[in-house]
């Protein structure tokens, strides 16, 4: 890359409107141009902290003791959620088909229907037999009230004996 | 994850997370702290570690999240405290305390005043070459918070070298 486009890259750069590709054409412009570019400071700045390393040069070693002491977490997957969702799903379902049983049983059972049916189709017979029905209900009354005074008699007379 | 798959693909990345951590924290202990502890979180995680898409940027999301509990502690604050990092509160100009330091700690000390959502993703796109889509899904911040942040440290940056360049050359020629 010559200085010219350099400096268009550069450009770009500082306004934010390169991309990865040109930033690294820059990176390598400046890695091969030395220091004599006024932005050669900073792109070496980029190039030393990209070469920085962890200090501890046994990290690895230590690591790798603490993970041999440390048993690895199995996933926990929430088999009690997972509970809570089967349950769920289920008494929905019992509850959609209890409610689609009694709606189909009620479709097809047939409805008690009220209706009044004459049993006679002469009204004059009717009324001699109703007639009939009545007097014997009176009859039946007139002996059980019969029955009854004779009963209050009995109390009266149970009465007198008990004062005397 | 058997060992093997931790040292060839975890392991590796030890450099890489000690200077994201870095740039966040700025203090060597610290940074090496939260790149055990993220170390250490992959391993007792490893079965998510199966089934990530990124393995890599999850591992810088674990990192920027020790380190910024770091940076929120307690014991950070009084380290800063202790060590002055960072301070200006002592009569001189930034300029003035850096001036005798070379050109690439004097970059680094204009990094390490940055806020702290433009040193990472700064760093994770212009020392690490992530690319703004990684950057935003390992930090959380939207692309274009992400473009802009890298924008104004790049012009800070430079700004302030230039400055700093100025007032050298101003104080050599005068003593001249």
């Amino acid at each position: 890359m010559n200085s010219k486009k350099a400096e268009v890259l550069l450009e770009k750069y500082f306004n934010g409107e390169t991309d990865l590709q040109e930033e690294l054409e820059l990176k390598e412009f400046f890695d091969s141009k030395g220091s004599s570019h006024p932005d050669a400071d900073y792109f070496n700045y980029l190039r030393d902290k990209k070469e920085v390393t962890l200090p501890d040069q046994d990290f690895d070693e230590k690591i790798l003791t603490l993970i041999n002491e440390t048993p690895a977490k199995a996933k926990v997957r929430s088999i009690s959620r997972s509970y809570w969702y089967v349950a769920a799903s289920l008494a929905l379902l019992i509850s959609v088909s209890i409610i689609f049983k009694n709606r189909i049983i009620k479709e097809s059972t047939p409805q008690p229907v009220m209706v009044q049916v004459d049993t006679f189709d002469d009204p004059e017979k009717a009324f001699e037999e109703t007639k009939k029905a009545l007097l014997f209900l009176s009859s039946k009354l007139n002996e059980s009230s019969e029955y009854a005074t004779k009963f209050s008699k009995f109390e009266q007379s149970q009465e007198v004996v008990k004062q005397n | 994850m058997m060992l093997e798959t931790f040292k060839k693909e975890v392991l590796p990345l030890k450099n890489k997370l000690f200077r994201f951590a870095y740039s966040i924290l700025g203090d060597h202990d610290l940074s090496m702290d939260v790149v055990q502890e993220t170390m250490m979180k992959v391993w007792e995680k490893q079965q998510d570690f199966m089934e990530i898409r990124n393995p890599e940027a999850w591992c810088m999301t674990l990192t920027r999240n020790f380190a910024v509990d770091k940076l929120r502690s307690k014991y950070y604050k009084t380290l800063e405290l202790e060590e002055g990092h960072d301070r200006e509160s002592d009569g001189q100009s930034p300029y003035q305390k850096i001036e005798s330091e070379n050109t690439i700690e004097l970059i680094q000390k204009i990094v390490d005043r940055l806020p702290q959502k433009q040193r990472e993703t700064f760093h994770m796109r212009d020392v690490e070459g992530y690319s703004y889509q990684e950057i935003s899904e390992i930090t959380g911040y939207s692309i274009p918070d992400v473009k802009v942040c890298i924008f104004r440290a790049r012009k800070e940056i430079r700004a302030k070298l230039t400055k700093l360049k100025t007032h050298e050359l101003e104080k050599s020629r005068s003593a001249s």
